[in-house]
């Protein structure tokens, strides 16, 4: 039930797309000079690297509708290989970005092939298990990733001879990832394969009978959903310089579905708003991490019981169906079937 | 020539016979339909011939080929589309993406044309969108091109799935149940459609459980009931014969159905 | 014998994951939906006890009634948020609901209770019977015969009684129970009641075996309980208490070989592979928690 006036705003957002997205990427370019704060700074920063995880989860989830919550296992991943890679190697950090992607990638791949007959829970499941078994190792082989101390001193990007230290060249970094990331999905979506991915959401099996490859099409998008993980773990690790397991758990993977659930499934501004709003909440309950996790915990419950596909979710999609959407006619149809 | 056929079909779930020992022959640029009462196995027997769950026994071949035991993706790619009882439309997309999902096995973009946005996916996209709104025209579909599937009258998206296994070009045409729920105008509508597409030289099996229907657009008629094949061949001779009769009415009954 | 008494501490913690895995798939099989809250409600039934022996001075049996009835009130709230709405809505709805649901518990409770591990106070003593080259403790033969009590009980419950036959009619066919008269309503909301209760109780023989509580015990808990269930078959009982079983005691004498931190993996290692190649567990039927 839309209102006029929510139907006449979408209109207008929808006619002026365009130009509203280059203001909004004007305006982000133009923030950190504006807002001179280190501190309001290393905040936007954490939201554009939860726009990426948060992004990259919801390409999964909300296109392939493949229920992922062991997103944290991918981050990680992305994170590890760039703070191995460096610490032992001293490769570029630009090099890792898109060798941390690719990783993540193939470890996303990996896990899909044994999981594609699974569906809903017993899926949901297996990636949290991977997810903590993931963590386990981390903390666990000491020899590679430093075990419980994890890994430290990751040094500074270099760019042309220039170290990169100033919290706004991290930001500018960040949203220049943010943005690439958003294009390329954007993309992906916008093609046969992500028309797809989103007709194995909607209806798996009237989407094998057009000929659609299911099973390496899930792989494909769990694939390319891992790999922006796997970036901005590299960019993590280079940010925070350090790295452990404890960035890990499955509350940080609770974390990043909070913002998808929260923000929207199955669209692309969804996952940057849940970025947005959790991380706000984040800062507002600074001091009291206790109250912070209950007001996730009860926005979550409040979604699930007004609005399952998230704010700005995708209206029509199997998220939204709490019950089963059906006309008079077909309902009707419906039980003469089954008599 | 034959395009579709099921031979000695069985299909038993546990104890139960849903479809014993059916025989089927679906020939080139005819409407076959398959009709019987409620639960005589129709959608089961269906089923089991477009893919969707192996037969406990029995072959179904398609211009001669084994297609028992293929899966849905390669029943699709073989040029077999069919339909759905319950309308399995891509709710979330309008008519016109739902269409363009047809047409995947004809375009080839992968993941890095989509990304790089390469001639072969410039030339995919404009394939889909040209030809997605000719077969919207074609279908009389085109002022619902832009509505959201979901949003759609129960008709209309009966219409639309047709219309989506259209655009895979199918060599056959299988549509179940597609008159379910719709009101008499809407059904005139479809059968002239189906009556076109035979024009188009499409090969096109239905099931209905509506008498009148199958009379007034097959070629030839199965008749099932309680899983087996009661009668088979054209209209009028199944319309007279008496176990036919029997099963929908049940005995004793003189009934001129025109 | 060392492995002898690795066994032991196996079948020990194992009939306590087994108890838990009774719980949890009674009230996956009544309510048909999977749920993250059950580590919680464990956790809840734990600290009960903490409180009913640390402030109030009672003894074991009347701790364990009051962590059933804390637990199953719990369960009741959890139902009324998190289950009673989405019965058929898709599964993935609640499940994000009790997500929700164990972080807001899980949070209240480190408001409540503080944040540290809360030392249990000694009620059982370091007693021991030696049986040939093996010791069992006292508190070791308690747990055992709790568990086997409770499973006499449940198990006399299902067979003989009238709400008990209801519970498994539910579980099996909502629809078919309500045709012949069955208030699936009721029934759905006091299975999970019981199935929290027994987690409950569970979580009073752990506070007692691990001799303190903490209020993120219930995280690792929740995903044992749960691989056990799935272990033996989400919907099968007696399976999910064997395979309850079969995890303790694989933990127990997997740490023989390996670091205990690793030992958490065991769990998840079997859950996996259980998932991926026989989702219906080792006991349970095909295709019933439909998804």
């Amino acid at each position: 039930m839309r209102s006029k006036i929510a139907n006449q705003a979408k209109k207008l957002i929808d006619k002026n797309k365009l130009y509203i997205l280059i203001a909004s990427i004007i305006i982000l370019g133009m923030l950190p000079v504006i807002i001179r704060e280190d501190y309001t700074r290393s905040i936007m920063i954490k939201i554009l690297l939860y726009v990426m995880l948060a992004s990259s989860l919801n390409i999964i989830n909300g296109y392939t509708g493949q229920f992922n919550i062991g997103h944290a296992g991918l981050y990680a991943i992305g994170s590890y290989t760039a703070g191995i890679l460096v610490t032992t190697f001293g490769w570029s950090f630009w090099i890792l970005l898109p060798v941390s992607g690719m990783v993540t990638a193939i470890f996303g791949f990996l896990i899909s092939i044994p999981t594609r007959k699974l569906a809903g829970i017993y899926l949901a499941l297996v990636t949290l298990g991977f997810s903590e078994i993931i963590r386990l190792i981390c903390l666990n082989w000491t020899e590679l990733t430093g075990g419980p101390m994890g890994i430290k001193n990751i040094p500074r990007p270099i760019f042309f001879g220039a170290t990169i230290k100033e919290p706004i060249q991290f930001y500018y970094i960040i949203l220049v990832l943010a943005i690439v990331t958003i294009l390329l999905m954007y993309r992906a979506i916008h093609s046969r394969i992500g028309r797809a991915w989103i007709s194995i959401r909607e209806d798996q099996t009237a989407s094998r009978f057009l000929g659609v490859n299911i099973n390496r099409l899930k792989s494909t998008n769990f694939a390319f959903g891992a790999f922006f993980a796997g970036v901005a773990g590299c960019f993590s690790a280079y940010y925070y310089q350090f790295i452990s397991s404890d960035m890990f758990t499955l509350d940080e993977g609770f974390n990043i579905l909070a913002m998808v659930i929260i923000g929207g499934q199955g669209t692309l501004i969804g996952p940057i708003i849940g970025s947005v709003i959790v991380n706000m909440i984040t800062e507002v309950f600074r001091f009291v991490s206790e109250y912070r996790l209950i007001t996730y915990a009860v926005l979550i419950i409040i979604m699930m019981w007004v609005r399952p596909q998230g704010l700005a979710g995708a209206s029509d999609s199997v998220f939204a169906t709490k019950r089963r959407k059906r006309s008079r006619r077909a309902r009707l149809h419906r039980r003469r079937l089954t008599e | 020539m034959i395009v579709l056929e099921g031979i000695d079909v069985s299909k038993h779930f546990g104890g139960l016979k849903a479809v014993d020992h059916v025989n089927m022959q679906v020939n080139e640029n005819e409407i076959f339909g398959v009709i019987g009462p409620n639960g005589a196995g129709k959608s089961t027997f269906f089923n089991v011939c477009s893919g969707n769950y192996p037969p406990t026994n029995g072959t179904v071949l398609f211009y001669g080929e084994d297609i028992t035991k293929l899966k849905p993706e390669q029943i699709a790619e073989k040029g077999i589309a069919r339909t759905f009882q319950n309308i399995k439309l891509f709710n979330n997309m309008n008519v016109l993406e739902n269409v363009k999902i047809g047409f995947h096995m004809h375009t080839k973009t992968k993941m890095w044309d989509a990304l790089l946005r390469t001639k072969r996916y410039r030339e995919d996209e404009a394939f889909v969108e040209e030809e997605g709104k000719r077969l919207l025209e074609r279908v009389g579909l085109s002022e619902y091109q832009d509505v959201k599937a979901g949003n759609l009258p129960y008709g209309i998206q009966r219409n639309v799935e047709i219309a989506r296994a259209l655009a895979m070009e199918p060599k056959i045409l299988l549509l179940d149940e597609p008159a379910a729920g719709m009101n008499p105008n809407e059904t005139k509508r479809l059968l002239e459609f189906i009556k076109k597409l035979r024009a188009e030289k499409l090969t096109v099996v239905v099931i209905e459980h509506d008498m009148k229907f199958i009379m007034n657009v097959c070629d030839r008629v199965l008749v099932l009931n309680y899983g087996k094949m009661i009668c088979e061949g054209t209209p009028q001779h199944v319309k007279n014969n008496k176990q036919v009769i029997e099963a929908y009415f049940g005995k004793d009954i003189n009934l001129n159905l025109n | 014998m060392y492995i002898l008494e690795q066994l032991i501490n196996g079948v020990c913690q194992g009939v306590i994951y087994a108890l838990m895995a009774i719980g949890y798939s009674l009230i996956a099989g009544v309510t048909g939906l999977v749920t993250f809250t059950y580590g919680e409600v464990v956790m809840v039934g734990a600290f009960t006890s903490y409180y009913c022996f640390s402030l109030l001075g009672v003894s074991i049996i009347p701790a364990m009634l009051f962590g059933f009835v804390a637990a199953g009130i719990l369960g009741i709230v959890i139902h009324k948020v998190c289950y009673e709405r989405f019965l058929d809505s898709p599964k993935y709805i609640s499940l994000i609901c009790t997500i929700g649901m164990s972080m807001l518990i899980r949070n209240l409770a480190q408001i409540v209770f503080g944040t540290e591990t809360k030392g249990m106070p000694k009620i059982f003593g370091n007693g021991f019977i030696e049986l040939g080259l093996i010791r069992i403790s006292y508190l070791q033969i308690l747990i055992l015969g709790v568990v086997i009590v409770l499973s006499l009980t449940l198990t006399f419950f299902f067979v003989k009684t009238k709400s008990g036959m209801a519970l498994r009619s539910v579980s099996q066919d909502r629809k078919a129970a309500a045709f012949v008269g069955v208030n699936v309503r009721s029934t759905t909301l006091i299975g999970n009641s019981i199935g929290c209760g027994l987690g409950g109780i569970a979580g009073v023989l752990l506070a007692l075996y691990y001799s303190n509580v903490s209020p993120i015990m219930g995280g690792t808990i929740g995903l044992k309980a749960f691989s056990s269930a799935v272990l033996g078959g989400l919907d099968n009982v007696a399976g999910a208490a064997g395979g309850g079983l079969l995890i303790g005691v694989c933990e127990n004498l997997g740490i023989m070989f390996m670091s205990t931190g690793l030992r958490d993996v065991i769990a998840f290692t079997f859950l996996i592979i259980v998932l991926l190649v026989k989702p219906q567990g080792l006991f349970g039927r095909k295709g019933v928690i439909k998804l």
